[in-house]
């Protein structure tokens, strides 16, 4: 069962836009919203970080690439691996400026927004490759690091004298929980509460959200505003998404990300709200559902907004990180419920639409790669099904990001490799398997983890829990060798995202 | 893609394998390398394919006159033969010494024409075995399946025995290899070790060959000197590419590689040809508004340098990887900015 994908509509305007939207009712979309002074604020800071990107720009070859993906999709790591390979360059082949022998090297170089932390690399690195090996921390919020890469230019190879360019680039680690907050900025209130609740009532959501729902039947937008009441309906609606984030269900739509993301807003009120059954925009001042709509707005307004223009609007090209694998685990609905998910955060990559003020400070992603993680927990010879797999979630949302001129790639990735493939006799059939160390234990195993046979149905019905993927730990001894981290393709995943800034 | 039945969900055979932890002790094979039966079926496999259009080919032709020919050249070896007899005896007649040098002669020129022979009939067969190995290599690549690149690289690493600095390549490749890479990928990595860096003196030799036809017949006085110093350079640039890859051909080698080149110059993966001859002919005219003479230099020197882009192709034991074909822009801006050099 697909979630209904957001209704395209014109973008919502702030709490006291109640009049215009009975004008955007009738289905008028071609009327241009009258723009309230939320709005010009916002494009005026939208300007503004528009107009320092390009001039950071012209200066200097610059560019931001914004590396997301809900919890344990592997961001961590990801970066990790991705500074330590260009730094040692030792394993990256099928980057071309590797291959052909033009990288010069890289260097990290003081981040450059002050007020955004610095992603620790030393620190990761240091549990990746210490003993035990061990998986670094998770990170929280947004995190950059900036690099330097040294290239010696094409188009100078046959000079003289080539000179060599450096290229920037910036990595940005933010939540996928985040992203998916995007899509809020084009709903109202009403329509994000329907969809809401209808996915809620849905199996396997509707167990999970059993006492927010029950919480829902007893309140009505009509009655007075309570704050307490509010704090209640917004406990229970994040006790439920919490369940959905947990590992055996693993449920991918969550919004709003800070409810379970919440970075400095714990406790704020901004948070103290959830959807409600019947709110409509022509709620009454002082009803609870005018409450929820005004924390509603302000949470887009001070949360959602802020996080697009200060990052989300300044990047160039984007990695999505999915684990794909951790859905295949948990069965039919959290694959369902990741195409959903998938399908909403391309919406964000959408481009060209909305107001000609919108047009002229649009985002700039032109490369949008999906990566499935913890590709090594599959044999290499499932990788080209796993990431068939992932290009079906995708086909619908794709299609429609092609024809908005953004580049989408599908690629399956490890970014450190702790498995060897190989092949077992067993019952007298040769099985493609992996051999690694399982998260916990000491010893090597050798794990079937069942095979991907039609990418475009993973899960067939009547065949109870397909695959087995398992954790494992980081080999001991990484990185001794001074090449960088073992990977999976994270060259060729490079070579995509920068690889056209490095020719 | 739509469920539409053309995909085979019915379970391998014997049943779809459930997922399960297996003992480590197990009998374990390593999915790169030792694969017998793939291996083996690989290195069969080719030699058929590639015996297929070698034997169809010369059937397209007159058997009559194959056998006309045939005949008569086996009437003309019996009458040298007999020549060669009659002439060994009257030396002997008229001096011994006189015979025994006449004959020694006559044994050294049966030896170097046995010899030409051979290497002609070597230097066929590796161009037979390019084109195999690269028949060979598209189709792994286009399977990007799993076990088929090492029997390729190992035909490759034969084929290219040639070449005194391999092993640092080989070295490379070797490093950079993992399990997780598939056959494709592999290919592609291979093909970057060990192919670029000739493709780079191979296009090399190829501007070269452009540049002095350009500049020759800019220079020389008749029309037939041109056509001499086109058919000499060509043929010299195809026989250094040749060469390059590891295909030596003699004589009738090259002139069955040049004949294919000239037939193969409207395809051969130079699918940019119909343009650019387009483009190539505008700006020829033009050149040629200036100067007849050096717009039938320039139209030489590009005709060659495509002959040499056909070379490459036709001689690459393995398929060009994306974005790795040669093109023909860098040596059209090269030819466009020697008259500046030159006048």
């Amino acid at each position: 069962m697909a979630v209904p994908p957001a209704p395209v509509r014109p973008r919502a305007r702030g709490s006291d836009g109640a009049a215009a939207a009975t004008v955007n009712d009738a289905g008028s979309g071609d009327v241009v919203p009258p723009i309230s002074r939320d709005d010009l604020r916002y494009y005026g800071q939208r300007a503004a970080a528009q107009a320092s990107t390009l001039a950071a720009r012209a200066a200097e070859k610059q560019i931001r690439v914004g590396v997301t993906g809900l919890q344990r999709s592997g961001k961590t790591v990801f970066v990790t691996s991705v500074i330590d390979n260009l730094l040692k360059g030792g394993r990256l082949p099928m980057l071309t400026a590797i291959a052909e022998d033009r990288f010069l090297g890289a260097q990290l170089r003081p981040p450059p927004a002050a007020d955004v932390p610095r992603f620790a690399y030393e620190g990761h690195l240091g549990t990746l490759t210490g003993t035990p090996a061990a998986w670094p921390a998770r990170t929280r919020g947004v995190n950059q690091i900036r690099l330097v890469l040294k290239i010696r230019p094409k188009a100078m190879m046959r000079r003289l004298v080539s000179e060599a360019r450096t290229v920037t680039l910036d990595l940005v680690d933010y939540p996928g929980e985040w992203l998916l907050d995007l899509p809020l900025l084009d709903l109202d209130y009403p329509e994000w509460s329907a969809r809401t609740i209808r996915l809620a009532a849905q199996a396997p959501r509707d167990r999970l959200s059993q006492d927010w729902r029950a919480w829902l039947g007893q309140v009505t937008p009509d009655q007075p505003a309570d704050d307490e009441t509010a704090r209640q309906g917004a406990a229970l609606y994040t006790a439920y998404l919490q369940a959905c984030r947990s590992d055996d269900t693993h449920l991918s739509v969550i919004q709003p990300g800070r409810f379970v993301e919440p970075g400095d807003f714990a406790n704020a009120p901004l948070l103290a709200f959830c959807p409600l059954a019947g709110a409509d925009a022509r709620d009454r001042r002082g009803g609870l559902g005018r409450l929820m709509a005004d924390r509603y707005d302000a949470y887009k307004a001070s949360v959602v907004r802020p996080f697009f223009i200060r990052h989300f609007a300044r990047l160039h090209r984007q990695i999505v990180l999915v684990d794909l694998l951790g859905a295949l685990n948990a069965g039919a609905p959290a694959l369902t419920d990741m195409r959903a998910a998938l399908t909403d955060s391309l919406a964000s990559f959408r481009h060209g639409r909305g107001t000609w003020i919108e047009r002229l400070t649009g985002t700039r992603v032109d490369r949008v790669l999906f990566a499935a993680t913890k590709a090594d927990h599959v044999a290499a010879t499932q990788h080209a099904n796993v990431r068939l797999t992932l290009d079906t979630l995708l086909a619908d949302a794709r299609r429609e990001i092609r024809f908005a001129g953004a580049a989408i790639d599908v690629t399956a990735v490890a970014a450190v490799k702790c498995t060897r493939t190989v092949v077992t006799d067993h019952d007298g059939r040769q099985l493609a398997c992996v051999e690694g160390i399982p998260a916990g234990r000491t010893d090597k195993t050798v794990l079937f983890t069942g095979d991907i046979i039609d990418p475009s149905d993973p899960i067939p019905e009547g065949i109870e829990r397909p695959y087995r993927f398992m954790n494992f730990q980081p080999p001991p001894g990484l990185g001794r060798d001074g090449r960088g981290l073992p990977n999976i393709r994270l060259d060729q995943a490079l070579e995509f995202l920068i690889g056209d800034h490095l020719a | 893609m739509t469920a539409t039945g053309t995909i085979d969900r019915s379970p391998p055979p014997g049943g779809r394998p459930r997922p399960m932890e297996l003992d480590p002790a197990d009998r374990r094979i390593d999915v790169l390398d030792d694969r017998p039966d793939a291996l083996a079926a690989l290195a069969a496999e080719p030699a058929a394919a590639a015996e297929t259009p070698a034997a169809a080919q010369p059937r397209q032709g007159w058997p009559a006159l194959g056998w006309a020919v045939a005949g008569i050249a086996a009437l003309v070896a019996v009458a040298l033969c007999f020549d060669a007899a009659a002439l060994v005896a009257r030396a002997f007649a008229a001096s011994n010494v006189l015979g025994v040098a006449v004959s020694g002669l006559l044994a050294a020129v049966v030896v170097v024409v046995i010899r030409a022979f051979v290497d002609e009939l070597r230097g066929l067969g590796r161009l037979r075995r390019g084109d195999a190995l690269r028949a060979e290599a598209e189709r792994v690549i286009a399977r990007a399946g799993h076990g088929d690149a090492a029997g390729v690289a190992a035909r490759l690493k034969t084929f290219l025995d040639h070449r005194p600095d391999t092993a640092v390549a080989w070295r490379t490749v070797d490093t950079h290899l993992t399990d997780a890479h598939d056959d494709r990928e592999s290919l592609y990595l291979v093909e970057g070790a060990l192919l670029v860096p000739i493709d780079r003196d191979a296009y090399g030799a190829v501007v070269r060959a452009a540049r002095d036809t350009a500049l020759a017949t800019a220079l020389s006085p008749s029309a037939v000197l041109d056509l001499a110093i086109v058919l000499w350079r060509t043929a010299r640039m195809t026989r250094e590419v040749a060469g390059l890859y590891g295909v030596r051909p003699g004589p009738v080698g090259q002139v069955r590689l040049i004949r294919r080149l000239v037939s193969n110059l409207a395809v051969a993966g130079l699918a940019e040809t119909a343009h650019h001859a387009a483009v190539d002919a505008l700006g020829g005219s033009l050149a040629a508004a200036v100067s007849a003479r050096i717009g039938q230099g320039l139209i030489n020197g590009l005709l060659a340098a495509r002959l040499g882009v056909a070379a490459m192709h036709a001689c690459r034991p393995m398929p060009f990887g994306p974005e790795r074909a040669p093109n023909l822009l860098g040596i059209r801006a090269e030819l466009l900015r020697m008259p500046k050099e030159v006048f």
